[in-house]
């Protein structure tokens, strides 16, 4: 019956096929590079459609339908390693979501690399990226997904890396790299767990899959770490690996300088969706976090993590001046946000937030890469100011994707989705913590937007106070070309477009996910909490909005005299504790980097200092008893006989390279002392 | 087919051009040494390769067997074959072989001593990996040695005569341990053959005929036989090299001409871990138990140790070096995780399956990726001329994309990125062991964390940034050499994902292994 399910692995092998075309393609064909990716992911695209569409009509209303499709990878022993992959309403919203904005990526990318003398290596990278990305969507085998996810990695860090001349871009990759890295190996170490207590790592396969009733209520059963149960164990194991690579705080710390990369990049990898990948992840294995045996552990460290995440984001994001920073720093918050939401709302609320966010950040990001590109390179805000005049499209379409971040009431799609999280969080048992993190992120997330607004569209241009080279004149501010603009603009659309597929009126989105009945809700807006929270959060992000336009609108700013004037308001060092990211990065150059290189100097001082000069006792030792066993031989036992024979030896001395005669006596020694070596060596074994 | 003595071909072929082309080293043969070398070489890797493909091994036991009585007295035999173990360390023999040839050509392509000792290896690796009694084994396995040791004392660099002399040494100490310990062997069960040791060794018979045919000092039964336990697993612990026993490596990897250091760690270092496979695994079924958690957490915590210790390195080859102890460190913990007792909990069959399989596989995947990095290396000094240090380039990237693009892979690889045949293996040895003690695996996990930040870490530092001094005279790779190391590199990406074109070929011998096996 599901005979097109076996072609659900064309939609990731396209690209992947356009990125090994690419591999080997002329660079001076820049424009068929473009075409042939563009067309590829546009083809994902269409049948990221189909399967959408063939799963929507298949399966029984109110169910959640799940096709999978397993086969044998390999046999090891007497057994077999199945993978598979699998097809359900969480994946299909997801690859029609990645499919389209890489396909915008894609178009947009024309442009802004088009002076890029390697940009044929960029569409292959990106390609490889998409593939690997959309691969990990539909597995249905953690370790497969988790293949797919070191892959996307490593495109991450090609693509962060791809300025390498600049000294930051290649060290942001490798920081990008490793940082992911320390994450995933909580995530192997939790996947080698599953592995040993389920016996499997496919997720479903008709009731044997690691996610489904009988194994989880096995690893629910067994013991884990520190007083949580195996699954719960392994559930923080895995999120370890999500904090990485959803740059949750204390992993964040890479997202921010990823911004190295091209922005058409960070728009795709570092916004939309592969930071994403860590959220989808932990919606993958909400199965086990959510089952009643497993106890709350992992559930609640989730909460916690992402609402320390949410608030901290947004605070950064208050203080910094780089137009794609700010914009990084509140990816971090919104993913915090989206974990927030998983932890006390589910999938579908985290789901709703990760959709929506993905649309209106790349609409921001892809706005910020339009700001960039037509005023010749500058990413301070602090030299920009009056762009609206100059480009009118990418302010009115930035000022939509602004306005759904901000979360602006009733008609942005960021209002929505972060109204569902706010409502579970505020709903959770646990501690209403969480909940005041969450809203006051929703406050400032309102005000560093505005901030960046005036900073960049308002007021007057500042481009000229920036001192200007012979090589970099003055740039002139001018709107980008329509490869760039038409994204943007159907992202926009989408940006607002979005909210109305999950309100509380008609909630498609959540049926959709999670099975049950679609039907018109009135009642669901009006009954008491949620109406006063609808009421709350709308003001609270007014007033945001009224704050930042109230601080920053009248901005008369001089960036090499005047002060932020949020400097002025704080009290203290408060705003410098901010602008420095709270010092995350120097506190790990001075912990962690530096005690790693301090064990890697000491490593390598002992094995020159000591592993090796223990050797050189061999070698002296066994010179020291030849020499004896030589005058032994040549005073005792045959000295007439070497007299005699004096002459062939000097004979034979000349032919020889190598001392190798006295080999010999070597072995005699060595063979003592190691019979020793044995015998100490069994006692301790013993011992 | 089995008629003809195939075996034989490949092991000696190249054994006997290489003993003619010492014999007639006059100035006359010179010119013909290359071309003897290469014929006879590519000869044997070539059968070696078709042999690989066409075995069908039988359920249990070996294609292409030979068997000649050779001592009748000792009850000696001349008897090779091949079964999945050794077909597929004879598949990377004559893989790797052929490149260390290659990276030599430059240089040494009218030397007739070096490439007479190449060929030497190369017919006693092939011995070493199809013999099927000790006493063949160990003659093949210390012949490999004595071209190895001349390849290091004459043709290495400054430092060679003091690190060829210890690796020689600290390998005889190893070769004599090991002799002892299967001379006791051979004295309690009257033979050599691998499977009839074996087989007393899985009945149990064995500890008591230690006792009564040596009865060394009265030592207790259980005593007697971890020592002779001890002995065959010291005497290859060193040749892996395990930590500690690895002090011998840096040095030599390091002096040896980079040709040779791609030979020493591909390929000399898997006789070790076969020996391990090969000979401890079925014979000490019970004593090895004893020690084997001491010696995992040993090992796990060596794994951190080097690739730490690899990343205090400057110089690129001592670099690999660690890494390359590192990458054996995983296959170390692999084969002791077999030796855990199991207090008759079958489904742990599966997880020393697991730890078996990825323990080949590491084998095969080190010995590739080793190689090609160490290749790499030697095209990188005969660019620059001297040494690689790492804090001494930067930006090569620029003028030599192919060189870090294809050298990105094999490192990504290294890394153990999935998707590159370094994972697999990785993945599966950790799942075996995690499963058995979880410990040493978490202990040893932060070692695949400090293998990405050294490695990485030289990619930052040699081919991105901006240029350093050495990148006016250095070129990119040039078309031969991009065409030698291409077909590597698809074997790296095409195992990584489909690993079960090695395993498939694996499966009857680990299958008789595991069976062998008590739970």
């Amino acid at each position: 019956m599901n005979d097109w399910l076996s072609y659900l692995w064309l939609i990731p092998a396209l690209p992947v096929l356009a990125s090994l075309l690419l591999t080997f393609w002329p660079v001076q064909r820049r424009k068929e590079a473009a075409l042939l990716a563009t067309g590829a992911m546009a083809l994902s695209f269409l049948g990221a459609l189909a399967a959408f569409w063939s799963l929507s009509s298949s399966g029984e209303a109110g169910q959640v339908t799940r096709l999978t499709y397993n086969f044998t990878w390999f046999d090891m022993g007497t057994s077999s390693v199945r993978i598979g992959w699998l097809l359900d309403p969480l994946n299909a919203m997801m690859l029609l979501m990645v499919t389209f904005v890489a396909t915008l990526v894609l178009i947009y990318s024309m442009g802004y690399m088009a002076k890029d003398p390697r940009m044929v290596r960029f569409y292959a990278f990106l390609s490889l990226f998409a593939g690997a990305m959309l691969a990990l969507l539909i597995a249905n085998h953690l370790l497969i997904l988790f293949m797919c996810w070191e892959v996307v990695g490593l495109a991450s860090y090609l693509l962060i890396g791809f300025w390498y001349e600049k000294p930051s871009a290649a060290a942001a990759a490798k920081k990008a790299f490793i940082t992911t890295r320390v994450g995933d190996i909580g995530l192997f170490i939790g996947m080698i767990w599953l592995y040993r207590e389920a016996g499997t790592l496919l997720f479903f396969d008709a009731g044997q899959g690691c996610m489904e009733q009988t194994a989880l209520a096995w690893i629910a059963k067994a013991p884990g770490i520190a007083g949580l149960t195996a699954a719960a164990s392994i559930g923080c194991l895995i999120f370890f690996g999500a904090m990485g690579k959803s740059g949750q705080f204390p992993l964040h710390a890479w997202l921010p300088d990823a911004m190295e990369g091209p922005t058409p990049v960070s728009a795709l990898i570092h916004a939309a969706t592969m930071v994403a990948a860590g959220v989808f992840l932990m919606a993958r294995i909400y199965p086990m976090l959510a089952f009643e045996a497993t106890g709350t552990g992992a559930l609640v460290a989730i909460t916690w993590i992402g609402a320390i995440t949410a608030l901290l984001g947004a605070l950064v994001a208050c203080a910094q001046t780089d137009l794609k920073r700010i914009l990084a720093f509140s990816t971090i918050s919104q993913l915090g946000y989206m974990m927030l939401g998983l932890g006390t709302g589910g999938v579908a609320v985290a789901m709703f937030h990760l959709i929506t966010h993905a649309f209106f950040k790349a609409l921001l990001f892809l706005g910020a890469g339009s700001v960039i590109h037509g005023c010749g390179d500058e990413q301070d805000i602090r030299y920009m100011g009056g762009l609206r005049r100059a480009m009118p499209v990418t302010f009115a379409t930035y000022a939509i994707g602004m306005l759904a971040l901000a979360g602006f009431p009733l008609v942005t799609s960021g209002f929505w989705s972060k109204d569902e999280i706010l409502h579970a969080a505020l709903h959770w048992h646990g501690s209403p913590v969480p909940f005041a993190m969450a809203l006051a992120g929703a406050f400032l997330t309102a005000f560093y937007m505005t901030r960046q607004m005036c900073h960049v569209f308002f007021g007057r241009n500042r481009l000229g106070l920036r001192e200007s080279t012979e090589h970099h004149p003055v740039p002139e501010p001018h709107e980008s070309p329509a490869t760039m603009l038409i994204p943007l603009r159907l992202l926009a659309i989408l940006a607002i477009g979005t909210g109305f597929l999950g309100t509380p009126l008609y909630p498609w989105f959540h049926t959709f996910l999670e099975g049950g009945t679609l039907a018109w809700n009135w009642g669901a807006l009006l009954h008491g909490s949620a109406l006063i929270l609808l009421l709350g959060s709308s003001a609270l992000v007014l007033t945001g909005l009224g704050i930042g336009w109230w601080y920053y609108s009248s901005l008369v700013f001089d960036p090499l005299r005047n002060e932020d004037p949020l400097e002025d308001k704080l009290p203290g060092t408060c705003f410098a504790i901010l602008r420095a990211k709270f010092f995350v990065d120097e506190f790990y150059a001075a912990t962690v980097v530096r005690g790693l290189n301090k064990l890697a100097w000491g490593s390598a001082w002992l094995e020159q200092r000591c592993f090796v000069p223990m050797l050189n006792v061999i070698p002296f030792v066994t010179q020291i008893t030849s020499w004896i066993m030589r005058l032994w031989d040549e005073w005792v036992i045959n000295a007439g006989f070497d007299r005699s024979c004096r002459g062939i030896n000097n004979q034979a001395r000349r032919v020889s390279e190598a001392h190798t005669g006295r080999i010999q006596s070597y072995l005699q020694v060595i063979a003592v002392g190691f019979i020793i070596l044995a015998i100490f060596w069994v006692w301790g074994g013993e011992g | 087919m089995n008629a003809f003595p195939w075996i034989s071909c490949i092991i000696w072929l190249p054994l006997l051009a290489g003993i003619t082309l010492i014999m007639l080293r006059t100035s006359k043969w010179e010119s013909l040494a290359g071309k003897t070398a290469v014929v006879a070489s590519l000869a044997s890797s070539l059968t070696a390769v078709l042999l690989w493909l066409t075995a069908e091994t039988p359920e249990s036991g070996a294609a292409f067997t030979e068997r000649l009585s050779w001592i009748p007295t000792l009850g000696v035999d001349y008897a090779v074959g091949m079964d999945g173990l050794s077909g597929l360390m004879v598949l990377l023999t004559a893989l790797v072989m052929p490149l260390a040839l290659a990276a030599s050509w430059q240089q040494y392509r009218a030397s007739s001593p070096y490439l007479a000792c190449l060929l030497i290896i190369q017919g006693s690796l092939f011995g070493v990996f199809t013999s099927s009694n000790f006493f063949l084994w160990f003659f093949f396995y210390e012949i490999s040695l004595i071209p190895a040791f001349f390849l290091v004392r004459i043709w290495g660099s400054p430092g060679k005569n003091r690190s060829s002399l210890r690796f020689f040494v600290y390998s005889m100490a190893g070769s004599i341990s090991l002799l002892v310990g299967f001379l006791a062997l051979a004295a309690a069960t009257g033979s050599f053959e691998f499977s009839v040791i074996a087989e007393h060794g899985r009945t149990g018979t064995l500890a008591s005929e230690l006792g009564s045919k040596l009865g060394w000092f009265n030592m207790p039964l259980g005593w007697l036989c971890t020592f002779v336990f001890a002995l065959i697993f010291l005497g290859l612990a060193i040749k892996v090299p395990m930590m500690p026993f690895h002090a011998w490596l840096p040095d030599t990897y390091d002096h040896a001409p980079t040709p040779v250091t791609m030979i020493l760690t591909g390929l000399m270092s898997k006789m070790g871990l076969y020996g391990l496979i090969r000979m401890v695994i079925p014979i000490f079924p019970y004593t090895q138990a004893q020690v084997v958690k001491i010696l995992m957490i040993l090992v796990a915590a060596g794994i951190v140790y080097s690739a730490l210790a690899a990343m205090g390195q400057r110089n690129l080859k001592r670099m690999l070096a660690y890494s390359s102890i590192n990458h054996l460190g995983y296959c170390m913990l692999g084969f002791l995780s077999l030796g855990l007792i199991t207090n008759g909990e079958m489904n742990l069959a599966i997880q020393k399956t697991a730890a078996l399989t990825g323990l080949m596989l590491q084998m095969f995947s080190h010995g590739i990726i080793a190689s090609v990095l160490f290749y790499f290396a030697h095209a990188m000094e005969e660019r620059c001329g001297e040494k690689i240090m790492i804090d001494a380039h930067g930006g090569l990237r620029k003028v030599a994309p192919v060189l870090a693009g294809t050298m990105g892979i094999a490192v990504f690889a290294s890394v153990g990125l999935p998707g590159l045949n370094g994972f697999i293996g990785e993945f599966l040895i950790f799942k075996g062991v995690f499963a058995l003690m979880p410990l040493a695996a978490c202990l040893a996990v932060p070692g695949l964390l400090i293998t990405a930040v050294f490695l990485l870490s030289f990619l930052q530092k040699v081919f991105q940034g901006s240029g350093g001094a050495s990148v006016s005279r250095f070129r990119d790779l040039s078309m031969r050499e991009s065409i030698l190391i291409l077909p590597f590199l698809l074997i790296m990406v095409v195992l990584g994902f489909l690993p079960h074109l090695l395993i498939n070929g694996l499966n009857p011998v680990i299958n008789k292994i595991i069976s062998s096996m008590h739970f």
